[in-house]
């Protein structure tokens, strides 16, 4: 039986959020509130992480702004301070959310994975917002604050080509949380003296079914599917 | 040209207009006055006021940003990071086809590089790590490079490290450099820092290869650990000063001043 571990999420008001909350159900979880981010030193952020083990930070469509400049302020600034206050309370691990839409602009009939540079229009910001989230959780992974995962997902609320099921989302999450950074999986040491992966794991996250558009190998593979 | 500067009374601003004021229309803006010695046109403007931005870039060729704030953790994110959304709002607005960016190097070359490596050039992927300065910059300059590529604005970015005032070695608020000790490896003239801007604001469109382009501004010492060949190739800049009391053990004296002056 694996230990429940104390997870904190990074907002509670979003749809995803409370997805999250769904999938999460066997351990601790916690949620940080608009309040909460109203501080005058970054230092203040570091209680909402006391013996926190895991912190899922929402990067694309967990945050409500009243304009671009609010959410691109969330999306940089916030996310480092929280980032930085969950490094200085030593928790162990970070999952980012992210969305596929950040490979929007590719035609459709191209295989693209996690090893494709993202590529998606600037029409609205929230997506340079996940871009610019992915990246300062990808500056704490390589700074070796702690291990991240970022998992971008498929549509959780149609059925489209990209469409992910709750019950698929709940069982990666789940592994997620208790991903052993040194399987040989992760570590591909290939007669290296590596003793565990890369600080920074991206993981494509969609249904498996004939039509998809992306390809999700990597993770169902770590899944069993 | 009609340029707009945006931080231009901080520390390489001066150094910016004394490059281009003889040859271009400037519009100088910043949250400090210039000093009274300028003459030209100045706006009391916050980089990341991002209506103000788009209103003084109506009308304008080249927008040149040099606005910088490294200790405050909000005022960082706010002038490095949301300067750049403003800026690149305002070109896309206003169809301004040349911005020029300004950076430290480790916004593309953090400790994981420089600690590491020889022979690092502007052409490598940014690795800024999570160093505040480093990493509100490097977020600005990813808006900028995405703005660029979506928009079609070509994006000129110009990366320093350490500046020195040729005649002493000295700068403002850093300690006084120590001749024939070694340096730091990436260090550069103000005049020279000041100069490159202004070869980036007249190049050729059809000299550079693609919209966005990463020039280091350093000349180059045989340490190897930077390679700033591209800035001389591509971007035309010549430095004046090599700054080589820096990185020779004794002073290097001229055996014939008239040849060496070719």
């Amino acid at each position: 039986m694996k230990k429940k571990k104390n997870i904190l999420i990074s907002s509670n008001g979003s749809s995803i959020a409370k997805i999250l909350s769904n999938c999460l159900v066997s351990h601790n979880t916690s949620f940080i509130n608009d309040k909460d981010l109203i501080y005058s030193n970054p230092k203040e952020l570091e209680k909402l992480f006391e013996k926190i083990d895991v912190y899922v930070h929402i990067g694309f469509k967990g945050f409500l702004a009243k304009d671009e400049m609010e959410l691109i302020d969330y999306h940089t600034r916030v996310t480092y301070d929280l980032l930085f206050a969950a490094g200085k309370k030593n928790v162990e691990k970070v999952i980012s959310i992210s969305t596929l839409e950040l490979y929007k602009d590719y035609e459709a009939n191209l295989t693209v994975s996690e090893n494709w540079e993202t590529k998606f229009p600037l029409d609205k910001p929230e997506l340079l917002c996940a871009n610019l989230s992915e990246k300062v959780c990808k500056e704490f992974a390589r700074d070796q604050v702690f291990e991240v995962i970022n998992l971008r997902l498929g549509d959780l609320r149609k059925n489209s080509d990209t469409r992910l099921s709750e019950e698929k989302f709940k069982k990666s999450i789940n592994l997620m949380v208790n991903l052993d950074f040194s399987l040989e999986e992760l570590k591909q040491s290939f007669n290296s003296a590596r003793k565990k992966g890369p600080n920074w794991i991206n993981l494509h996250l969609q249904d498996t079914f004939e039509g998809q558009k992306f390809l999700t190998n990597k993770i169902d593979n770590l899944i069993g599917v | 040209m009609k340029i707009l500067i945006l931080g231009g009374t901080g520390m390489l601003g001066p150094w910016v207009v004394k490059a281009l004021k003889n040859k271009h229309q400037l519009l100088l803006t910043d949250i400090n006055e210039p000093p009274k010695k300028y003459q030209g046109d100045f706006l009391k403007l916050s980089v990341d006021d991002i209506n103000g931005v788009i209103n003084a870039a109506e009308g304008m060729d080249c927008i040149i940003n040099l606005s910088v704030l490294r200790h405050d953790r909000k005022l960082a994110f706010d002038v490095s990071t949301k300067g750049n959304y403003s800026m690149m709002n305002a070109a896309k607005i206003h169809n301004i086809k040349r911005v020029i960016n300004t950076g430290p190097h480790f916004q593309m070359l953090g400790q994981s590089y420089e600690e590491w490596d020889f022979n690092l050039n502007p052409e490598m992927p940014p690795q800024p790590g999570t160093r505040l300065y480093a990493i509100s910059k490097f977020l600005g300059q990813e808006i900028a490079e995405r703005y660029s590529d979506y928009f079609g604005i070509n994006l000129i970015t110009l990366l320093y490290y350490n500046m020195r005032h040729h005649y002493d070695l000295t700068t403002p608020n850093e300690e006084k450099a120590v001749l024939h000790n070694d340096m730091v490896p990436f260090t550069t003239s103000w005049i020279d820092c000041g100069e490159a801007v202004r070869c980036a604001v007249e190049i050729d469109k059809s000299k550079l290869k693609s919209n966005s382009e990463t020039f280091f501004i350093s000349p180059m010492p045989p340490h190897n650990k930077f390679n700033s060949s591209k800035t001389f190739d591509v971007l035309g800049w010549r430095p004046k000063y090599s700054l080589e009391n820096l990185w020779t053990k004794k002073i290097k004296k001229s055996n014939n001043h008239i040849e060496d002056s070719y």
